[in-house]
């Protein structure tokens, strides 16, 4: 039967789970789809339908565990059928998503060539340090800041090009911060949940 | 009586009184260094304990109150250290008696100044001390620490003359060779401990250490009850995380030991009022029916602190609980 990672978005998690998987640490997202095996005392044994991971299998903890019972992270599967529309307008430094709002972004023309991108689920937290005002969700932040989604081009080489909040730009389509409200959390929110296949989110038009 | 006799009495008489004020230094000297070097210490935490009892705003006091363990080594190991080395001091040196009278001494007026003052304001009503839970059993938590500390100091002038102890007692010439270097280091290990285990300290790791702690059979009946009365599941936690780290399991576990000999008060994780006592799934179910019914369909995340702060008061009123609770739910849910 198949269930969905979910539980995730406090901020002990952040929206990933980090599990040992022979004898390496690794990391699923949130909405992962998720196919279950069998229930033991101590964890799930999954088959993870979508992601990196997709095919492994896995075993997931119980969120909560101890005595007087447990929880698990998996939630009942439901599937968002909308399609997602989203699109860069370069020249205007917008994000624009239909059924959200427009964002204001920062982009480098020269490096992100206009075309059609696909939108990667989310692989791993970002490793690299981030500043912790980017965390800071009072004053426009997210807890899901090091969460990056990469742009694989429908044509051409695949590059290093992510769509992520920040504050500045090497080629990636960054979602600067609004003061009066938490942008990133909404993006992330509405994209994490969407899927065309079992690698991608979607597309996204970059003109 | 000749003039010569008479002399000698008057001399025996000064002897006497400069003796009898010699012993008098020698029991009050100790008394007042022991006193002052626990305040002193308690002081270097800036901590009002134990007037604020569980203060969810001094992360160091949740840190202390999680186990009874920790609160009892904390109040009391302080007292024990400090009196036994200081009389001890006065034993080795000016070979003092009446050891445990003079630790009891200490432990007493260290514990009526503080834990003293806070039940007789408790009584009063005062407005500077928190009632965190029912008024009866605070006040019976600070009378068991009085007694506590009483027999605290009596167990310090026992042991402030076991070898132990008197090997580890310096001379004065030791005191005040060290003393600079001593008052350095004291001062710059404060210092220091303020800065990194308490100043920056991110409420996140106490609402995960709190949320972790709460029984899984307990969030279960959270998802039930919030499902069943349309109530908003984070906010139900939030509040849950903030009781569970105000009354930790082993208050509540007093507390119902309480409630054999006085029945009426507050009870469970949600520290709901009753007649008898409840349990912490029992807490839950009333407290969800009678003040977060129906939140599910309130907007509650943006503006957020506005319609938190109305639908948290009329549960607990208390400006910090409302605080801490708001910051538990967006701990829980994200802002936006």
């Amino acid at each position: 039967m198949k269930y969905l990672l979910k539980d995730l978005l406090d901020k002990e998690y952040c929206g990933w789970l980090k599990i040992k998987h022979n004898s390496r640490f690794i990391n699923l997202c949130y909405y992962t789809s998720i196919e279950l095996i069998s229930n033991s005392k101590t964890s799930q044994l999954v088959k993870v339908i979508d992601g990196t991971w997709k095919n492994q299998y896995i075993n997931i903890p119980y969120k909560y565990q101890d005595t007087s019972g447990n929880i698990s992270f998996l939630s009942t599967y439901t599937e968002d059928t909308n399609e997602l529309k989203i699109a860069v307008d370069k020249e205007n430094k917008k994000l624009i998503i239909d059924s959200l709002d427009h964002f204001k972004i920062v982009v480098d023309e020269n490096i992100l060539k206009n075309g059609k991108y696909f939108i990667q689920i989310p692989v791993a937290p970002i490793e690299k340090p981030l500043n912790q005002i980017y965390f800071d969700e009072n004053k426009g932040g997210s807890r899901f800041a090091n969460t990056w989604f990469r742009l694989i081009p429908q044509i051409g080489t695949i590059g290093e090009y992510y769509l992520h909040y920040g504050l500045y730009s090497k080629g990636c389509v960054t979602v600067i911060n609004n003061l009066n409200k938490s942008v990133w959390n909404n993006i992330y929110l509405y994209l994490i949940k969407k899927r065309i296949n079992q690698d991608y989110i979607g597309s996204i038009e970059v003109f | 009586m000749t003039l010569v006799q008479m002399q000698e009495e008057e001399k025996g008489f000064i002897i006497d009184k400069i003796m009898t004020i010699s012993l008098i230094f020698n029991y009050i000297f100790p008394f007042l260094i022991s006193y002052f070097l626990i305040k002193g210490f308690y002081k270097a935490f800036k901590n009002t304990w134990p007037e604020l009892y569980f203060s969810t705003s001094d992360y160091t006091s949740l840190f202390i109150s999680v186990s009874p363990w920790r609160y009892f080594a904390f109040t009391l190991l302080p007292t024990l250290f400090i009196t036994s080395i200081v009389i001890g001091f006065y034993y080795h040196n000016h070979h003092i008696t009446h050891l445990n009278l003079l630790g009891i001494i200490v432990g007493l007026f260290h514990a009526l100044s503080s834990n003293g003052v806070a039940c007789w304001k408790l009584l009063r009503n005062d407005k500077t001390v928190q009632t965190f839970f029912n008024k009866p059993f605070q006040i019976a938590m600070h009378l068991v620490t009085i007694l506590a500390l009483a027999i605290t100091g009596y167990i310090s002038g026992y042991l402030s003359t076991i070898p132990f102890i008197l090997a580890i007692i310096p001379s004065i010439e030791g005191i005040v060779d060290n003393l600079w270097s001593s008052l350095f280091a004291s001062v710059l290990t404060v210092f220091l401990l303020k800065i990194y285990s308490n100043k920056h300290v991110d409420s996140t790791q106490f609402f995960n250490q709190s949320k972790n702690n709460i029984p899984a059979s307990i969030i279960k009946k959270i998802k039930q009850i919030s499902k069943e009365y349309s109530a908003n599941e984070n906010l139900v936690l939030a509040i849950c995380i903030v009781e569970n780290m105000q009354r930790p399991n082993w208050v509540r576990f007093i507390e119902k030991a309480k409630s054999f000999i006085f029945k009426r008060g507050t009870y469970g994780i949600m520290q709901t009022s009753s007649d008898k006592y409840i349990n912490d799934n029992q807490s839950i179910e009333l407290a969800v029916e009678r003040f977060f019914k129906n939140t599910n369909h309130i907007s509650l995340t943006y503006p957020p602190t506005e319609s938190l702060d109305a639908v948290i008061r009329p549960y607990n009123n208390d400006d910090t609980f409302v605080k801490t609770t708001i910051e538990a739910y967006h701990y829980l849910t994200p802002i936006g």
